[in-house]
């Protein structure tokens, strides 16, 4: 974006609206991508005030600028500016929750102190009145020594008064520095460590941060490039230390600006008579029993995986017939050839593969987006947090687990809630266990075909869908067992910390809502959609070349004889489809495919595979559905089976090897499931892990060992089963 | 009476009187409020008995028995 407009830095605690106010002063006009070496994501808008546009950055909500991580240092970097391509603001809005107005100060006060031109945003006086407080913003812009300015941000009441402010903050900043300064003795050491040559192009802010934090980052920064400021640091400790009893610097600093904080505290909030309690506070604490909240928690999950798998369907319908119909016209207005089978059985059945899933992870979405924003995703993780923590994990992880059940790639992208990046990285392994919508056609092509349909209870429970719910069993399972043996060993560390708030319950800003849901969906469409659109046409390359012009002039030739006898059309059209279908299996055999299926049927034998099941196996790494539309072709039903097709189910089962024995045994279909349970079939995770973890290391050990285990679990379960 | 916060039951309140040491975790708490001479409260448990929910002046916020035992607090009756 053009350097020339002026930046605006928008930074405040988590949970303070300070997403729903970006949302609201940029629109849709915002951009998000990664900064560079760090695993958060960055917003950045275009707001306008008056005649001038801006340019908007959200900084990733913090409780504190102090850094043990990269991560953390993120914050400080985009405030002084020291980050590659990233001049420092022109100004900060700095968004503070009137509600928790005494933990907001804490942050408020160090950002204050980095002497940028400032305004503080004073949002949900609302949630404050029903808390009976009243928040004396007179007083607070007194004491602050900055603008103060009083908004809504769900609402929206306010933004116009808030826009004004800041043009004018923009045009004339003489009087927006704050002169707050609760650390002095701090301040100084580190600028006089800054004069020191080995501190050259370190600022002054990163050194305080040095001098103050536990296993500080910024410390561990400096001391890389300049080994001899270790010691340097450590003598200004010492001699901080030793003039203020002995206190450790990290926790001088939260007793300062607390003591300074809570001697002005009173004269900023205004007791308001006491408030009858609202609805949402009663049903919070109801919430807050043990055996009501467990309740509740399982009839809201149930609401949500209830809401995935049954009000997409029609929509998902609606999408096939769509893509069908779409297919068919331009299938029939392009002559035979290359160009057609390309359009028709590489491009709109790939961008086909990709939609169908779209309403099941806008629906999953929805609902995780709205919990999350009237508070209820926090309880929902600190309820977890204790199973979740027998695997290693935290009641963080539970969010990105949840959205794996849609699809593996928005949970993977939802683990950046998780602070600690061992933790991080254990859940991305662990998501793609989780039963994704595009396990379900192959799920429901193999339970249809091999497992027999008997019920109990009048129908309400039966066998075929026991197996589902097995195999929804065997990938939390899988996932539970991957996060725990990792975090005992390549992500050995300490337990994090766990540090969450609980919001109070509050309504939906729906604005703000949309434009998250819209954003989810084009991350969607546009990752996962150009690599498995990608893939479908290379797959579509390997099953239509090379071709083989025998095979053509026989079909030819037969559907001649076949046009010589005198048929009547429904048997013609049967015979003629025949042909077809026969020509088809006959091409796939020796198609780039089919060789690759042969090529590989000895590895994959001794599951019980012969070389059609490779073929189809082999295709469907890429993207795991793919299967069922290659089986189909495989089995010369044509590309277009569903796996509802009849057709394809009684060709797998008929399947023979060439001794006359059958393919699909039991233990060989009950083998193929749990390999396709276990296995990381899919290039968008592959993609969206190395994008998330910075590097090809944990997409190729995760592909590697989910392989392993799919691979042992098939080869088991036919050996044993037979 | 001297405790620490994780020995507390729901309902309880305290004021806080110190750490048993300072390290990053307990930096994370302490820029959250919870410093000497904060008044608490503990107002839930999970389910399971952990973490717990603390009410520290008006703010709400959860952290894990592990870092509760590191909080000394003088519990009020």
């Amino acid at each position: 974006m053009n350097q020339a407009r002026p930046r605006i830095a928008v930074v405040g605690n988590p949970n303070t609206g300070k997403s729903t106010l970006f949302n609201c002063l940029t629109g849709m006009r915002q951009k998000v991508g990664n900064y560079p070496g760090v695993t958060v994501e960055e917003h950045v808008g275009l707001a306008r005030l008056g005649n001038t546009e801006v340019e908007l950055v959200d900084v990733p909500g913090t409780y504190s600028l102090a850094a043990h991580s990269p991560d953390e240092m993120l914050a400080i970097d985009l405030l002084t500016g020291s980050l590659e391509g990233y001049s420092a603001p022109d100004a900060v809005l700095i968004v503070v929750d009137a509600s928790n107005l005494r933990r907001n100060l804490f942050f408020a006060t160090q950002v204050l102190e980095l002497g940028l031109p400032s305004l503080v945003v004073l949002n949900m006086s609302d949630v404050a009145q029903s808390k009976g407080q009243q928040v004396n913003v007179a007083a607070l812009r007194r004491l602050l020594q900055v603008n103060v300015v009083e908004v809504s941000a769900r609402s929206g009441n306010g933004l116009a008064g808030l826009k004004k402010t800041l043009a004018a903050l923009l045009n004339d900043n003489a009087q927006s520095r704050s002169q707050i300064n609760l650390l002095p003795e701090v301040q100084q050491a580190a600028e006089q460590l800054s004069q020191q040559p080995a501190f050259a192009d370190c600022n002054r802010i990163s050194i305080e941060r040095a001098l103050l934090d536990c296993d500080s980052y910024a410390a561990q920064r400096i001391v890389d490039q300049n080994s001899s400021a270790a010691q340097q640091l450590q003598n200004a400790q010492n001699e901080l230390q030793a003039s203020n009893q002995q206190t450790p610097l990290a926790a001088l600093e939260a007793q300062r600006r607390y003591s300074w904080i809570d001697k002005h505290i009173n004269s900023l909030v205004n007791p308001l008579k006491q408030q009858q309690r609202s609805l949402a506070d009663r049903l919070d604490e109801g919430l807050a029993r043990p055996l009501i909240g467990s309740l509740g928690f399982i009839a809201v999950m149930a609401t949500v995986f209830q809401a995935v798998f049954a009000w997409a369907v029609p929509f998902m319908d609606l999408i096939d017939g769509g893509t069908s119909a779409v297919g068919g016209w331009l299938g029939a207005q392009l002559p035979d050839g290359a160009l057609n089978s390309l359009l028709v059985d590489g491009v709109i059945a790939g961008v086909g593969s990709v939609i169908i899933f779209l309403p099941q992870i806008l629906i999953l979405f929805a609902f995780i987006l709205l919990l999350e924003d009237i508070g209820y995703m926090a309880r929902a993780a600190f309820m977890m947090d204790r199973l979740m923590r027998w695997c290693g994990l935290s009641g963080q992880s539970f969010i990105p687990m949840l959205s794996s059940f849609a699809c593996a790639v928005p949970g993977i992208m939802a683990t950046r809630v998780i602070p600690e990046r061992k933790d991080r990285i254990a859940t991305i392994l662990a998501a793609p266990f989780m039963t994704c919508s595009a396990r379900l056609p192959v799920y429901a092509l193999l339970i249809g075909a091999f497992v027999p349909h008997k019920t109990w209870l009048g129908g309400l429970v039966n066998l075929p869908g026991l197996v589902l719910l097995g195999l929804y069993f065997l990938g939390i399972f899988g996932g539970i067992f991957t996060a725990w043996l990792f975090k005992k060993t390549l992500l050995r560390g300490p337990t994090p910390p766990f540090l969450l708030e609980l919001p109070p319950f509050r309504k939906p800003n729906w604005r703000s809502f949309l434009i998250n849901l819209s954003e989810r969906a084009i991350i969607f469409l546009r990752r996962a959609g150009g690599v498995i659109f990608a893939v479908t046409i290379i797959v579509w390359g390997a099953t239509y070349f090379p071709r083989n012009a025998d095979l053509e002039s026989q079909r030819d030739t037969q559907l001649a004889a076949l046009a010589a006898q005198q048929l009547d059309a429904i048997a013609l059209e049967q015979a003629s489809t025949d042909i077809e279908n026969q020509y088809a299996a006959a091409h796939l055999n020796q198609s780039l495919l089919g060789r690759a299926g042969h090529a590989v049927e000895p590895i994959f034998k001794p599951l019980g595979w012969d070389w059609k099941v490779a073929a189809g196996v082999l295709a469907s790494f890429p993207a795991r559905e793919v299967v069922v539309a290659v089986l189909g072709t495989i089995y010369a039903v044509g590309a277009d089976a569903d796996e509802t097709d009849q057709t394809l189910i009684d060709r797998l089962r008929s399947a023979t090897w060439p001794d006359g024995r059958p393919v699909f045994t039991i233990g060989m279909a009950i083998g193929l499931l749990v390999f396709y349970a276990f296995c990381l079939q899919c290039m968008a995770t592959v993609a969206t892990m190395r994008r998330e973890t910075g590097g090809w290391r944990w997409p190729l050990i995760a592909w590697t060992y989910m392989t392993a285990l799919g691979y042992v679990g098939a080869l088991l379960c036919y050996q044993l089963i037979g | 009476m001297s405790t620490t916060l994780a020995e507390l039951s729901v309902g309880s309140r305290a004021t806080v009187t110190g750490f048993l040491e300072i390290n990053a975790h307990v930096q994370r708490i302490m820029a959250l409020g919870l410093v000497v001479d904060t008044r608490v409260a503990v107002t839930r448990r999970a389910p399971t008995g952990d973490p717990i929910e603390l009410d520290v002046l008006g703010d709400r916020l959860s952290i894990r028995n592990e870092n509760a035992k590191q909080i000394l607090v003088e519990a009020k009756s």
